[in-house]
């Protein structure tokens, strides 16, 4: 599907420019005179006579559907990955994970950018390439009760969300450490154990993210480390938070229709 | 009409567990935070008006509220935020250097009532958020509170 809608809009990209160009040589046709063209041949001279008795009429299709091949081009063009959102979502990176990356595993901290499809957030962008492929959802539903993941209650909750500290789920955990860390992320703990040996995360922030007005999805930040993100009490880490959330949600509003 | 007062060192009320060793805080959403807020008297509607602008635009919905006749609520279409807020203060019939306390008091009542009236409490805290900003500003909001 993706490749056929970037076949589709390479070819009205390309259906805009050969209109767009043709106008220059069709207007200038207007000029000529067909008793010039005759000593090519009465077939031309034929031509350019009908051309011209209809010439308006093609110049005005050539002049209004150039633009429209232009937005169905913008319109069908698949819009993720967004270059501008990878950007963005990595910059949200650097700014909230203490540590640098150097020498870690990169996919230890990660900033996911989640879109609501119908009952569902599904991944739409990620800022750690080597988890790119990632097919995890979740449920979201009008009662909190049933929303999934801190994704899901970010979202039902239209808050932000931060959670540190969460035991770690390895070899050794007890089922008293997933049972802790299942009510704290609003997973079950059999959701947990389906997901081994995944997930690594030990503190989370979750940020609501709007479009025009209304809940498009969240962005969630997650860290396999404890207090690796960075939260203080100072207002102005807060304020970074808000402006990362603003700052989605307004490039979302030029990249989605 | 009066300029927009900036609301940049607002401080947004948090909400901190620590629940069984792990630690959760909460805070309003960053749409929902308004971005500043102005006070004006408009002559055309002959009302006084409190306006709220955030990071969206959007068309805003008046609020049924049947409670106080003086009062007019206007919530955004889609987020149910708070924009705006209309005052008869000609019908108030409050003596002039009482106006002030009388227009606050009401202003806050039915923000109260609003939390009553919408049952969505994910919008309690932009509502509960308003009402403190218009609190701590209302030296400044309230100048063209007296018509002339």
């Amino acid at each position: 599907m993706r490749r056929l809608r970037v076949f589709l809009s390479g070819i009205c990209l390309c259906l805009q420019w050969v209109l767009g160009l043709l106008l220059l040589p069709a207007s200038a046709l207007l000029k000529a005179r067909p008793e010039s063209a005759a000593k090519w041949g009465q077939d031309v001279k034929c031509v350019l006579e009908a051309y011209q008795d209809n010439a308006w009429l093609i110049l005005f299709l050539l002049a209004v559907f150039a633009p429209v091949f232009g937005f169905l081009a913008r319109k069908v063009k698949p819009v993720w990955p967004s270059p501008s959102m990878r950007a963005l979502l990595y910059q949200a990176y650097k700014f909230a994970f203490k540590k640098e990356p150097q020498g870690e595993e990169p996919h230890l901290h990660r900033v996911t950018l989640f879109e609501k499809k119908r009952k569902k957030l599904v991944i739409r962008e990620r800022s750690c390439h080597l988890t790119q492929a990632s097919h995890t959802t979740f449920r979201v539903s009008d009662d909190p009760e049933k929303c999934e993941g801190v994704a899901g209650w970010t979202y039902v909750r239209n808050q932000i969300l931060f959670i540190d500290e969460l035991p770690e789920l390895g070899e050794n955990a007890s089922s008293e450490d997933f049972n802790k860390y299942a009510e704290k992320t609003y997973v079950s703990p059999e959701w947990l154990r389906r997901k081994l040996p995944l997930p690594k995360a030990r503190s989370y922030l979750g940020i609501p993210v709007e479009v025009r007005g209304n809940l498009w999805g969240v962005l969630v930040l997650d860290s396999a480390g404890v207090q690796t993100i960075r939260y203080g009490p100072s207002l102005g880490e807060r304020q970074a938070y808000n402006f990362i959330g603003i700052a989605v949600g307004k490039l979302l509003e030029r990249i989605v229709s | 009409m009066s300029e927009w007062q900036r609301l940049d060192d607002l401080d947004m009320a948090e909400e901190i567990r620590d629940d069984k060793g792990v630690k959760i805080r909460l805070f309003l959403s960053p749409f929902d935070v308004p971005e500043a807020v102005r006070g004006y008297y408009d002559q055309k509607s002959q009302r006084f008006r409190i306006e709220f602008r955030y990071v969206s635009e959007e068309a805003e919905r008046i609020v049924e509220y049947p409670r106080e006749k003086y009062i007019s609520l206007f919530v955004g279409k889609n987020s149910g935020r708070l924009l705006r807020i209309d005052v008869d203060v000609n019908s108030l019939k409050a003596p002039s250097v009482q106006i002030e306390m009388a227009v606050l008091e009401k202003v806050e009542d039915a923000i109260d009532e609003l939390n009553r009236l919408v049952p969505d409490v994910r919008k309690h805290g932009n509502y509960d958020l308003a009402k403190k900003v218009i609190a701590s500003n209302k030296d400044e909001l309230f100048e063209e509170l007296v018509p002339a």
